[in-house]
């Protein structure tokens, strides 16, 4: 792909990735097809920080984080277990913006 | 032969995942104030959640969750001495508790010297451990690889050296 195109996409969605990533990224984009762009810019990335932010306040505790990336399974045992009796939502404190990450990744990885 | 060595580069970002799983446990304590296992299962889930992340972030994981189980059987004692008083006291209340009198006595006979300078030591030794982790995730968030003694080497065996995360190039 152009060096130009995968210097947009890296402005733009870089921030959705972990930081480590992003060189992977860029290689892999360099490296594909020019007809997969129109797929890879439709694709849509969730953002960690809004995701923090629900985490954090009171939806966080019931799942909702995590049915908001993606994760239906462990949205449904949070909620049911009310955020792990409290123990899991601190986890999900300092992990639910890597994790969101990771499903950006997953999903970004399909095309490449 | 070739003897040069290539070193992997670890990310500002890494370092911060590994951070937080001391800093992680610290606050976990409040939520496990009373129960002091809580920690260690906090740590534990982190390490889970990150078990596919780089070795530096696994290390320390692992790490945190050897610091936290050094604590477990320590105050686990003191969980089932203080409980064994408790009970015991509120057996002899049930048994004596209709003569009128007041029965504090069979909790405050329970409490002697080598409890209260056990409960002492382990105090102690939670709130060393708690500053130490503190201070170990400071130093591991400014890139420091803290080895904590005994504990790393066991670390060492324990983590596995396979690269899992194969986007980190």
């Amino acid at each position: 792909m152009d060096t130009q195109k995968v210097d947009l996409f890296m402005m733009i969605n870089g921030k959705y990735f972990k930081a480590e990533h992003l060189n992977y990224i860029r290689e892999k984009l360099l490296n594909i097809d020019e007809t997969k762009w129109n797929r890879i810019m439709a694709l849509d990335f969730k953002d960690p920080n809004s995701i923090m932010l629900v985490s954090l306040i009171g939806p966080g505790a019931l799942g909702v984080d995590r049915f908001l990336i993606g994760e239906t399974g462990t949205g449904v045992a949070k909620l049911l277990t009310c955020g792990g009796f409290g123990i899991w939502t601190i986890i999900d404190w300092f992990i639910i913006m890597d994790l969101t990450r990771d499903k950006n990744m997953e999903k970004l990885q399909a095309y490449l | 032969m070739n003897n040069q060595k290539t070193y992997k580069v670890i990310h500002q970002n890494e370092y911060e995942q590994a951070a937080n799983s001391y800093l992680m446990t610290v606050v976990g304590v409040i939520a496990g104030l009373p129960l002091p296992i809580i920690n260690l299962i906090a740590s534990f889930c982190y390490y889970l959640a990150k078990r596919k992340s780089s070795y530096f972030v696994r290390w320390h994981s692992i790490q945190a969750i050897l610091a936290q189980l050094i604590l477990i059987p320590f105050n686990s004692i003191a969980w089932a001495w203080t409980l064994g008083i408790i009970l015991k006291s509120i057996g002899l209340i049930a048994e004596y508790g209709n003569d009128g009198r007041h029965h504090i006595w069979p909790l405050l006979e329970g409490i002697t010297v080598p409890y209260l300078f056990y409960m002492l030591f382990i105090v102690l030794f939670n709130i060393f451990e708690f500053f130490a982790v503190i201070y170990t995730s400071i130093k591991v968030k400014k890139g420091e690889n803290v080895r904590w003694f005994l504990i790393a080497g066991i670390t060492d065996r324990l983590c596995s050296k396979e690269k899992r995360d194969i986007y980190n190039i």
